[in-house]
């Protein structure tokens, strides 16, 4: 028992990892301009195609593979510089203070353009580039094999909460935003500029996106469908651990990816069932979610 | 300094302000009185761009800012205090402050502690952990760190003791001193009395008087009418109550 524990436990880690960066953006996006987007999703898989991409062309190329790393990093950075500020100064903007309706119908309309755009530039064929999950090897402990990229995976994770925290409640650009949440209209009495903080939440919550897809890349490829995958994963997260709280989309996304991943040990049939089970459990006990308020911070 | 012509603002079909004209020069405390529903929010917030239904030419030293966004607006100068407060209450105090701030302003936090000393004493609790007048100061601090040239405030003494309303009263010739223009909405005429030089009465969206405090204590007849106020002599007298109750 306790030796198939400590891999389910890191597998379910890593699962959860990667469901954390797909969820942590669109938690962050909604808390901040009160707007649920269903292409979330698809700015996880773009961030895969454009890093298993350009990790391709650093091995076509010859280049010191180490190069792959900043494929990844670069890939997200690019995915957020170019279409953070596009889709926000564009549709984001105009379906901000819509009704929920209004907001999921555009953004599925954004989904399906987007997915669309991504099979006409990359292609209906798999990507699987795995040169920075072989670079960076694996441990043996106890007999069982672990692959360090893993690892890596569930750190980059902590990183990611420990820094969003660290914004939220230490920074200009945190109290910035907590008061454009609470307030808008006094935010930009004060001469705040409220569109200015909604693109950088907004482009930012795309880089979270994108870095997830890009960091999958390496250990599962990419293939079309992975943004409505995604996209659903995410919702489930932000179902489970309260929309609009940074530390219920992490315990959430661990809950999401014990599930997942115990599921595949014990009955892999179950695997795609087990996310949505598990967020029927939470949901029934307490519908808001886990850490269900709206509020991004507190003091 | 701030100048106002013939300002509509509409709420869906309601016109709620009707045709205004104010001026307000640099050091002024000018306000602006009338009943309940009478415009007076609705005018000020009109001012800062945030009633999207309003028209007319608002112009702050001889350029037009009507049309401009909120933010625009505030950092060119025209900052409102609005009647809720708007303290932010998630934030500290010292936040609450820091995100208005701006460098190269001239404008300092520790300016405002100076001027608010019981601030300084509450910087690190909640906004929504201080008592009223409290957020009432930090209000006016934070407006103040927006270097203002005009500052609207509206219903500043609501809900605030005598003596915190003395403060106020203090405060507000203060920043006059310094040259900022003040158009202040109020319910409470003994506090307009107090710091106004000039007044304006609006009634359903209109100016119906408008005067220097001498002509508004002479004007019984439009206080009655439009702010429905006991015997004159009987305000001024409190006014004086209050001037009193300063100089000592």
């Amino acid at each position: 028992m306790s030796s198939a524990f400590i891999p389910l436990l890191l597998d379910s880690l890593a699962s959860a990892a990667l469901i954390f960066f797909a969820a942590v953006g669109l938690t962050l996006v909604f808390s901040v301009l009160k707007v649920l987007n269903v292409a979330h999703g698809s700015l996880y898989s773009i961030g895969g195609y454009l890093a298993a991409s350009l990790s391709l062309f650093v091995a076509s190329r010859g280049l010191n593979p180490y190069f792959s790393f900043v494929a990844l990093l670069l890939s997200a950075a690019l995915v957020a510089a170019v279409l953070g500020p596009l889709l926000e100064a564009t549709l984001i903007r105009w379906v901000c203070g819509k009704s929920e309706a209004v907001q999921i119908l555009a953004t599925f309309g954004l989904f399906l353009i987007l997915e669309d755009l991504q099979r006409i530039i990359f292609g209906v064929q798999s990507y699987y580039e795995d040169t920075p999950m072989r670079l960076m090897g694996t441990t043996t402990l106890g007999g069982v094999v672990y692959l360090n990229y893993q690892l890596v995976l569930i750190g980059v994770a902590l990183a990611v909460i420990f820094g969003l925290r660290f914004l939220i409640r230490h920074t200009r650009l945190g109290r910035l935003m907590a008061a454009v949440v609470a307030d808008r209209e006094m935010a930009q009495s004060i001469g705040i500029n409220t569109d200015r903080i909604f693109l950088l939440a907004f482009s930012l919550g795309v880089f979270l996106a994108a870095l997830g897809g890009a960091l999958s890349t390496p250990t599962s490829g990419i293939a079309p469908g992975l943004g409505a995958d995604t996209m659903v994963l995410a919702f489930a997260v932000a179902a489970i651990g309260g929309l609009g709280q940074i530390e219920g989309a992490a315990l959430a996304s661990l809950i999401v990816g014990v599930a997942r991943v115990t599921a595949v040990y014990v009955a892999p049939e179950f695997d795609a069932v087990a996310p949505y089970a598990a967020m029927l459990v939470v949901l029934l006990v307490r519908p808001y979610g886990l850490l269900g308020t709206m509020k991004i911070r507190k003091v | 300094m701030l100048s106002v012509r013939d300002l509509h603002s509409y709420y869906g079909k309601s016109h709620i302000v009707q045709g205004v004209d104010l001026d307000i020069g640099a050091g002024e405390i000018v306000s602006l009185l009338g009943r309940n529903g009478a415009g007076k929010t609705t005018t000020l917030k009109s001012l800062v761009g945030l009633v999207s239904g309003s028209e007319g030419r608002v112009e702050l030293d001889g350029r037009r800012i009507d049309g401009n966004r909120t933010c625009a607006i505030a950092r060119q100068g025209v900052v409102l205090v609005p009647e809720h407060r708007g303290i932010f209450a998630e934030l500290t105090v010292e936040e609450n402050l820091a995100i208005a701030e701006r460098r190269g302003s001239g404008r300092t936090r520790s300016a405002v502690y100076d001027l608010f000393p019981r601030l300084a004493e509450r910087r690190c609790n909640r906004g929504d952990a201080i008592s009223g007048g409290e957020q009432q100061m930090l209000a006016i601090g934070r407006a103040v760190l927006c270097s203002p040239k005009v500052l609207l405030l509206d219903e500043p003494t609501e809900g605030l003791a005598p003596v915190i309303v003395d403060e106020l009263i203090r405060i507000v010739r203060g920043l006059a001193q310094e040259g900022i223009a003040v158009l202040v909405v109020e319910q409470n005429i003994r506090f307009c009395e107090a710091v106004a030089s000039r007044h304006y009465i609006l009634s359903q969206g209109k100016i119906v008087f408008e005067g220097t405090s001498d002509e508004f204590g002479r004007a019984s007849d439009a206080r009655e009418t439009y702010l429905a106020l006991g015997s004159p002599g009987k305000s001024a007298g409190d006014a004086q109550t209050i001037r009193q109750g300063i100089n000592q």
